[in-house]
C-alpha cells in the first residue's frame, strides 16, 4: 500500500521496491544513531534499483540523503541546542567543500579518493574502538 | 563561540569536498571531534550531521537540474529512511557516548575494509 502511494504503479517489482524500503529504513536508522552511514547504504539502495548504473544512482543520492540528514540533525540539536553555535565555525568549510565537490562531480575520477578515504576511514574507525 | 583547530577546519573540507562527489568519508569528522577536540561524541555525530546538510545541497540541486532523478522514487525512500531517522535518534539517547563511539568506530571500520576489498578487486 505505501509503494503504492508513492510510486502509483510507475516500478513494477513490488518485492523489490519492499527490499529498498527495509534498506533504506535501516540507512535512516544508522543516520540517526550514529550520525554515519546514510550515504553508503542509499548508495547500495539505488544501485539494486539501478541495476548498478552508477550514474543515475549517484544522482539520486543527495536528494535522498539530504532529507534524513537534516531530519537526524535536528533530533540532535532539540537534544543538545549547543550543537548550533559549536558547528557555526565549520559551516564556511562545509560550504566550500560542497560546491567544490558539486563543480567536480562527474569531472574527475573519485576511485582513488575512494581508496584513499576507505583507508583512512579504516584507520581512523580501528582507533575510535580502540582508544 | 567554539574555536576548532585548523585541522577541524581542513578535515571538514575534505570530507564536505568528497562528500560532494559521492566518496565517502564523512565520518571521519566526527571521530576527528570527539577523539581530538573535546567534544562529546553525541555532540559531534550531530555537528557532523549539521555540516553534512551543508555540505550535500550544492550536490542536491546540481544533481536535480542536470540529472532530474526520479521524484517518486526518491519520495518513497526519503519516508522510510526519515522514519528510520527518528527511530535511531530515539535509541542513540539511550545509550553512552563511549558505546556510540565504538558503534561509529567499529561501522567505519569495516565500511573502510569493504571499500577497499571491493577497489582492489576492481583493478
Amino acid at each position: 500500500m505505501l509503494i503504492n502511494f508513492f510510486m502509483n504503479g510507475v516500478h513494477k517489482d513490488e518485492k523489490m521496491l519492499s527490499l529498498c524500503g527495509i534498506l533504506a529504513l535501516f540507512a535512516g536508522v544508522l543516520n540517526g544513531f550514529i550520525g554515519v552511514g546514510g550515504g553508503v547504504l542509499m548508495l547500495l539502495i539505488l544501485k539494486i534499483i539501478y541495476k548498478n548504473c552508477d550514474k543515475a544512482a549517484f544522482a539520486c543520492i543527495p536528494a535522498v540523503v539530504l532529507p534524513m540528514t537534516v531530519l537526524s540533525a535536528a533530533l540532535y540539536v532539540i537534544r543538545e541546542p549547543d550543537i548550533i553555535i559549536k558547528t557555526l565555525p565549520l559551516i564556511p568549510a562545509a560550504l566550500l567543500g560542497g560546491f567544490a565537490g558539486a563543480l567536480l562531480l562527474g569531472k574527475i575520477k573519485s576511485r582513488a579518493l575512494s581508496l584513499i578515504f576507505a583507508s583512512v576511514t579504516l584507520f581512523a574507525g580501528v582507533m575510535a574502538v580502540v582508544k | 563561540m567554539t574555536f576548532y583547530s585548523v585541522w577541524a577546519h581542513v578535515i571538514c573540507f575534505i570530507t564536505s569536498v568528497s562528500s560532494g562527489m559521492g566518496a565517502g568519508g564523512g565520518g571521519l569528522l566526527t571521530l576527528y571531534l570527539s577523539m581530538f577536540s573535546g567534544v562529546s561524541q553525541a555532540a559531534a555525530q550531530g555537528i557532523n550531521l549539521l555540516d553534512f546538510a551543508f555540505a550535500l545541497a550544492p550536490s542536491a540541486v546540481v544533481n536535480f537540474v542536470r540529472y532530474k532523478p526520479d521524484i517518486r522514487l526518491i519520495s518513497f525512500l526519503t519516508f522510510c529512511g526519515t522514519v528510520g531517522c527518528v527511530l535511531g535518534a530515539l535509541f542513540s539517547s539511550h545509550v553512552s557516548d563511549d558505546a556510540l563511539r565504538k558503534c561509529c568506530g567499529v561501522f567505519l571500520a569495516a565500511v573502510g575494509a569493504v571499500t577497499l576489498i571491493y577497489a582492489a578487486k576492481d583493478r
